[in-house]
């Protein structure tokens, strides 16, 4: 038995993964690791629920995703990608809304042939329903702040600040 | 931009405003098939350039850009490619806390990014505190020189690309092997 076929026996899904999942990126190592790395900061039982909870679903979709996309190229699989990454990275502070993402090919550089990613409005709901839950407190948990101090700014002559 | 380690363009991030005025930004990602056999290692760099350009794009809508928090685009700040010191170091955690905590060893490109970054503003790499960033003097020198035209990439061999594959299994490295042993 492969080491992936275990893994997605671990989050009980039934069939197997393809041949490209990224091997070891499985949800039961990293619930365990990550509700390890939080002792020491908040023994908050909700938290922790809440926490393992998400990693689950979000492992489930993702692996559900692998599965019925054969091709690493296909923009569907970026966007859940996408969305994953931002909540447990960026606290949920891109979406598609505000940060659109496109395949393109490389000979279509500078061109504007590109192939848009088109999200549906049910599953645009869905990533915003999944983007509104409080995940500060994976931020916190990180080494340090991944985003620099400079983002708390008051300036208003920029215009870049205008937006604040 | 993106480059990848082997020095290829694998995407960029563009900010502008809408026709609202809202300011947005535009990731691309190229189609890369230079694993054509192998899409495990395609979606490992894609998963690579992804995270990239969304700290790119993190970066670009959140951070203040005024003069006081990016004097004229140095190096500790954003830097002239975007690249500066705030990505860097941002990208640094990143990549240890995806390797570390969610056993997804993607690579960020973090030394060709500073290399480009240095060569763009044409400043030295003296200036730059690397371990701040986690980068070998080495390998960034390296890179370096490459983007001055003094040598080709030395990060170009097939070996430095299958740094992510499974070797027991990817019929790409038997491939690079060949590939090797012909050289």
């Amino acid at each position: 038995m492969s080491k992936c076929t275990v893994i997605h026996a671990q989050v009980g899904l039934r069939v197997s993964p393809p041949g490209w999942a990224p091997e070891g990126h499985s949800h039961g190592n990293a619930v365990s690791k990550l509700k390890k790395s939080r002792k020491d900061l908040k023994k908050n039982r909700e938290t922790n629920r809440l926490l393992s909870k998400w990693f689950s679903s979000g492992f489930n979709d993702l692996h559900k995703m692998l599965l019925r996309y054969r091709s690493p190229e296909n923009p569907l699989l970026f966007q859940h990608y996408f969305s994953y990454f931002s909540r447990i990275l960026f606290d949920g502070a891109l979406a598609l809304e505000n940060c659109k993402i496109r395949i393109a090919m490389r000979q279509e550089y500078d061109k504007e042939a590109w192939r848009s990613v088109a999200m549906s409005q049910g599953q645009l709901s869905a990533l915003i329903r999944l983007t509104q839950q409080p995940l500060v407190y994976i931020v916190q948990m990180l080494p340090t702040s991944f985003l620099p101090q400079t983002t708390i700014c008051n300036h208003s002559t920029s215009a870049f600040c205008d937006k604040k | 931009m993106t480059r990848s380690e082997s020095g290829d363009k694998s995407g960029y991030t563009e900010c502008k405003r809408d026709s609202e005025g809202i300011q947005k930004a535009y990731v691309t990602i190229f189609e890369d098939f230079k694993f054509a056999k192998n899409p495990r290692a395609r979606l490992r760099h894609y998963l690579g350039v992804l995270v990239h350009e969304m700290l790119h794009a993190v970066l670009c809508l959140y951070c203040c850009r005024c003069d006081n928090c990016n004097p004229e685009q140095s190096l500790d700040g954003d830097g002239e490619t975007g690249h500066g010191l705030l990505w860097l170091k941002a990208a640094k955690n990143i990549e240890f806390f995806l390797d570390s905590t969610l056993y997804l060893e993607l690579s960020l490109s973090r030394a060709m990014s500073l290399a480009y970054e240095l060569w763009e503003s044409k400043q030295e790499l003296k200036s730059v505190h690397l371990d701040q960033i986690g980068l070998l003097k080495d390998k960034v020198e390296d890179l370096l020189q490459y983007y001055q035209g003094h040598r080709r990439n030395p990060y170009s061999e097939y070996e430095s690309d299958c740094r992510y594959l499974d070797y027991d299994t990817d019929y790409e490295y038997e491939i690079g092997k060949k590939r090797k042993r012909l050289s």
